[in-house]
């Protein structure tokens, strides 16, 4: 980076706000310390057993799974409605097809419009913002959510980069990526049910935590082995494994990032289908 | 050292390769080493994930430990942009 740049009013401007932000940010993480209560609910630990014959479907078949569930659902309307409002090329519909997608300006990059700070820190901050997307799916280990988080924070780093970047989003999340990974988010979810109906007659019976003993020790091992931990409780040591569930947090986080990802593409860079299959800010 | 300490160290790994063969544009390596030093300060703050007690799983000492995925996730983003990144 240029120090001049930082020179005049808007450069002392930037390194007050960042300073600020700075000192903002890391006051907040230290008042957290010790006030936060990470890992598992203690009344779904309680009270979850007690509702349905297995806590996986508790966790994600209770009040709060079908929210998720619906409104994933509801993501996907939007998603639908955003190609029929901003491009008919792949929807087909009749009445219009002898008309021209609507079209938008192009975005433009325009490095003079971006403050230094945006300018340099732009494209770290999108890709910070997907590793921390990424790793609030993988603590799912411990806690019971965790997709629909990383789904969102992902798609908010799309988001940010086609801000900053436009036509030039460094995060080329394009048409083909989106449908698939919200594909395999889709069917994932649906899939990891099967080999507890299978084995025990439940879907989505957790067989890597196998609580009821309904499954062969093969099974269970293979989806319980890799996330077991060892817990280090006041009544004594215990080993104790999520089985499924950060799997299937994990095809929700693609499922989210598909239908949220699906809607910023339509209404940022529109919704054709070019001759050539070439898109624009993806493949 | 239990398996469920490093498997969501490997799960960011892999997602982040996916994820970043998605990433364009070129990197130069000031924003690399940017990024990664970020990774490894966010990493510090957020803190080791529960049930961790292995160095593996980013613990060092009570009240200071590593937020491994976060780390592994950047460089699996960063080995998936160098592999298939435009």
């Amino acid at each position: 980076m240029d120090p001049s740049e930082l020179r005049g009013k808007r450069g002392i401007i930037a390194v007050i706000a960042l300073l600020i932000i700075c000192v903002g940010l890391m006051s907040s993480l230290e008042k957290l310390a010790g006030n936060v209560s990470p890992g598992i609910s203690r009344i779904y630990n309680i009270l979850a057993y007690l509702v349905a014959p297995n806590n996986i479907a508790t966790w994600v078949y209770d009040w709060r799974g079908f929210d998720t569930l619906i409104e994933t659902a509801v993501i996907y309307v939007g998603a639908v409605a955003s190609a029929l409002v901003i491009g008919r090329g792949v929807v087909q519909m009749k009445h219009y097809s002898e008309e021209a997608p609507a079209t938008s300006p192009p975005l433009e990059y325009r490095t003079e419009s971006l403050t230094v700070i945006l300018k340099y820190l732009g494209l770290p901050a999108a890709i910070l913002l997907l590793s921390y997307g990424i790793m609030v799916v993988t603590a799912s280990s411990t806690s019971g959510g965790g997709g629909f988080q990383c789904g969102v924070i992902m798609t908010s780093a799309y988001l940010l980069a086609a801000i900053f970047y436009g036509k030039d989003n460094p995060i080329k999340f394009g048409k083909r990526f989106l449908i698939g990974i919200g594909a395999v988010g889709l069917g994932g979810y649906t899939l990891l049910g099967l080999p507890g109906f299978l084995t025990s007659g439940y879907w989505q019976y957790n067989v890597g935590a196998d609580i009821w003993s309904l499954v062969s020790p093969t099974l269970h091992s293979i989806f319980g082995d890799p996330f077991r931990l060892s817990l280090y409780l006041q009544e004594g040591v215990f080993y104790s494994t999520p089985g499924i569930i950060p799997l299937i947090n994990i095809a929700e986080a693609f499922n989210v990032v598909g239908a949220i990802g699906l809607i910023y593409f339509a209404f940022l860079y529109g919704w054709s289908e070019p001759p050539e299959d070439q898109e624009k800010g993806g493949k | 050292m239990m398996l469920g300490e490093i498997t969501p160290f490997i799960i960011s790994i892999i997602l982040g390769i996916l994820f970043g063969t998605q990433l364009s544009g070129k990197i130069s390596k000031g924003t690399t080493v940017l990024v990664i030093s970020f990774s490894i300060v966010g990493a510090l703050l957020f803190g080791v994930f529960m049930f961790s007690y292995s160095i593996y799983g980013g613990y060092i000492m009570p009240g200071l430990g590593f937020a491994t995925p976060l780390i592994g996730a950047t460089i699996g983003l960063l080995i998936g942009k160098a592999l298939k990144g435009e």
